[in-house]
């Protein structure tokens, strides 16, 4: 328990901290602390029985002393002093867990003040920390899936007991007499399946912390993640993602994939698989995980259940495994909220359903373009100088109904898969395409006859092709429309509206992003305006509505129903 | 702030002077055992034998001595001690980086970490520790350095200044460029330190307990 050294999180955390300004009975007003730093000092006795030699650090919530009972026994003491319940709760619950490489919590006791003491195991020892920083360029193999074993063994015991510890880190991790120690599990929280999240407050150092515990969630899959990170530095020395700043670090863990090249298997594919963005795709547990190792389980460690062996047994072929997974994943694009992970239930649908859905879409997506056009036509006239028209009208309302479905079908296709943002525009720039010659077609049927655009015949500075307009009225002929509705679709990643995961079923923000870049498409090809935006929020709003869309509560269910 | 323990208010507190043994127990580091004396006697604590580093270990009362004569280091075994792996008779030298093996399973390390000053640091390689349980000693001479450098005797790595200790008729003074409070006085560039005072400063703070037998 040596040195700690500073996390980035620190100055934060005195900062928020109210208590750090409260005058409280042991602290009063006047005291004067230029340390700054801890409240007792050594050989005070602020707990009957032991004497504070030294205090050790800061943990989870409380300041660790090194203290002697008057005996001469050797302890830790920790100082609760915001004195929750529930973090007293958190201790209480582990106070009688036995397991060789969990620091021993001996006791809660308070003091005249009425502030919580917890009496702990006291390891001399350096922590794992300390040890990484004297080999910055990490641990031998076996000394490292030594070290890893112990870790695993003792959250995997934490685990068997419902308890997640959600602050694992190497300066948490001790090692006595060659036995490591896991210790500030006190932050450990009870967790069953109702009661997966609940503190909004961001606990741990960010480097260990996982991407949904931005979100609350604090399942076993971020000790898991922990393990990976840990793992990854004892083997490298440095962590997967670092970075100048916290928020730069949190990035890394929302977007950043790990750069696992350098570890040698069967580590790389147990690194990799343990900092899955999507907690779904890591391992279950730390069991798991270190089955995975071929790591044995010690003698010490909890017996596992038939279950977890038969996972253990099947993440043994990650290959075929993962083969399997990767097609259910890859619809998550790491650009969206982390939270808007795929759920592998909701993936799986039967073409049939697939299709229902789509011809519900369409229908839906085709009368509220009908709407969606009134209102645009109406909102142009009021706005703009434009003239309403009962032809130009029905010319509208078809091509919108076009438009959008044009952007139901690929996304359709497209949903749950992961695909590549370019390739997709460039499709999606083909629909566009066609979408405008059937636009058109349509105002030539209709003799719907559009304005020609307001600069006319005042060419902009640069050139377009003559045969893009009417060379006397400046009409937007075949080729103008092909472009302009090209460059829309390819501009705009309509696809991304239609996805059943985004993030509300209609953003007002969407519908204002393509109004403007159609209004840009339409001034760069001199097309007549306000018809593209018009046509642009028509299509925004009938994909938005029209396509289907799970709620959070709904993805919820679905996640935790299966 | 500081709670005084109410036995140590039966010490005789008007006696600032520092025993020849105290501990240095410095807040976010650790425990070290420092002694003052030109020769100390490593051996297990009995009630027979007093040894100077008494460390609970399988050695006998009186096992090896340090000497320090002028900037020298020597030991001298008195049972079983080898020193870099080769059985010691009689009395060697000592240099930065030596390791010691008292016994079958005591296994030190003499440091001597700063080439400026002569005070040396025993670190424990072995899990043994000494009694009252340090995690190092120090062999304090002319000067001893706290701080972040790897030069300095403790390695305080989140400490962002350096502070000397050093004995001067006998008794511990304290020096550093920022302003610390000595026993809740302030004492800008440091001051004389007694038994049981307490060191604070910005980001820092470390007390002194002796060693009573």
């Amino acid at each position: 328990m040596a040195n700690q050294r500073a996390t980035i999180l620190k100055p934060n955390d005195r900062e928020n901290d109210p208590r750090s300004a409260e005058p409280s009975a042991a602290n009063p007003p006047g005291a004067s602390r230029p340390g700054g730093q801890f409240l007792h000092a050594g050989g005070s006795k602020p707990l009957a029985g032991y004497t504070i030699k030294r205090a050790v650090g800061r943990g989870g919530f409380g300041e660790i002393y090194y203290a002697v009972s008057d005996a001469g026994k050797e302890v830790a003491l920790k100082l609760v002093r915001r004195n929750l319940d529930v973090e007293l709760r958190g201790i209480r619950q582990c106070l009688n867990l036995k397991h060789p490489n969990l620091l021993a919590i001996h006791d809660i006791r308070r003091d005249e003040q009425g502030d919580a003491w917890v009496v702990m195991e006291y390891v001399a020892d350096r922590n794992l920390e300390t040890v990484l920083e004297e080999n910055p360029r990490g641990l031998p193999a076996d000394e490292a899936l030594d070290w890893f074993r112990g870790i695993a063994a003792g959250v995997a015991y934490l685990h068997d007991r419902g308890i997640v510890h959600r602050d694992l880190k190497p300066g948490n991790i001790f090692r006595d007499e060659g036995i490591v120690k896991i210790g500030d599990y006190g932050l450990s929280k009870y967790i069953s399946c109702n009661q997966r999240s609940g503190q909004t407050e961001s606990i741990g150092t960010v480097h260990y912390m996982a991407p949904e515990v931005a979100g609350g969630r604090y399942g076993k899959e971020i000790d898991v993640y922990a393990l990976g990170v840990i793992l990854y530095e004892l083997l490298t020395g440095r962590v997967p993602f670092d970075g100048e700043s916290v928020g730069e670090v949190l990035m890394k863990h929302l977007t950043a994939k790990p750069d696992v090249s350098m570890l040698p298997q069967p580590f790389r594919d147990v690194v990799a698989r343990a900092l899955e963005k999507d907690p779904e795709m890591r391992y279950r547990s730390a069991a798991e995980m270190s089955a995975a190792l071929g790591a044995k389980p010690r003698p010490a460690a909890a017996p596992q259940s038939p279950v977890v062996a038969a996972v253990a047994a099947s993440s043994q072929y990650p290959d075929s495994a993962r083969s399997a997974t990767d097609k259910l994943r890859g619809f998550w694009d790491c650009r969206y909220n982390w939270r808007e992970k795929p759920i592998p239930a909701m993936l799986v649908k039967s073409p049939r359903e697939k299709l229902a859905e789509l011809a519900g879409s369409l229908l839906v997506g085709s009368l509220t373009a009908a709407v969606m056009c009134f209102v645009a036509e109406l909102l142009g006239a009021y706005f703009t100088s434009y003239v309403l028209k009962p032809e130009r009208f029905a010319w509208l309302l078809l091509v919108g109904a076009i438009g959008a479905c044009a952007v139901l079908v690929p996304a359709k296709f497209w949903e749950g898969r992961r695909g590549d943002a370019v390739a997709r525009r460039f499709i999606m720039m083909v629909v566009g395409m066609c979408v405008g010659a059937a636009a058109f077609w349509l105002s030539e049927a209709l003799l719907a006859g559009l304005p020609a655009a307001a600069g006319f015949p005042n060419p902009p500075d640069y050139r377009l092709p003559t045969a893009f307009y009417d060379a006397e009225n400046g009409r937007p002929m075949l080729p103008a429309h092909v472009a302009v509705f090209g460059t829309l679709f390819l501009l705009i990643r309509w696809w991304r509206q239609a996805d059943p995961l985004r993030r509300a079923r209609f953003s007002l923000g969407a519908v204002f992003v393509s109004v403007i870049a159609a209004a840009l498409v339409a001034h760069l090809w001199q097309f007549p305006q306000p018809i593209l935006p018009m046509l642009a929020a028509t299509i925004s709003v009938s994909v938005q509505l029209a396509a289907p869309w799970l709620s959070a509560r709904q993805r919820r269910i679905q996640r935790e129903g299966c | 702030m500081i709670r005084i323990a109410p036995d140590i208010l039966e010490c005789d507190m008007n006696d600032s002077r520092p025993a020849d043994r105290f501990m240095l127990w410095i807040d976010s580091v650790g425990g070290y055992m420092v002694s003052l004396s030109e020769e100390v006697v490593l051996g297990q604590p009995t009630r027979l034998a007093a040894a100077d580093v008494p460390i609970l270990g399988d050695l006998g009362g009186r096992h090896a001595v340090i000497r320090r004569e002028g900037n020298d280091y020597s030991i001298e075994a008195l049972r079983t001690v080898s020193v870099n792996d080769r059985p010691l008779r009689g009395a060697c030298r000592l240099r930065d980086g030596c390791r010691l093996r008292l016994g079958d399973s005591v296994r030190l390390l003499f440091r001597r970490p700063h080439a400026f000053s002569n005070t040396a640091r025993l670190d424990f390689v072995s899990s043994h520790r000494t009694q009252p349980s340090a995690d190092a000693v120090l062999l304090l001479a002319d000067t001893c350095l706290l701080g972040p450098s790897l030069r300095c005797h403790v390695v305080c790595r989140a400490w962002t200044a350096a502070v000397l200790l050093y004995p001067r008729q006998g008794e511990i003074y304290c020096r550093t460029d920022k302003p610390v409070v000595i026993d809740g006085a302030v004492c800008p560039g440091g001051g004389r330190i007694g038994r049981y005072s307490r060191v604070e400063g910005d980001g820092f703070s470390f007390n002194l307990e002796p060693i009573v037998e």
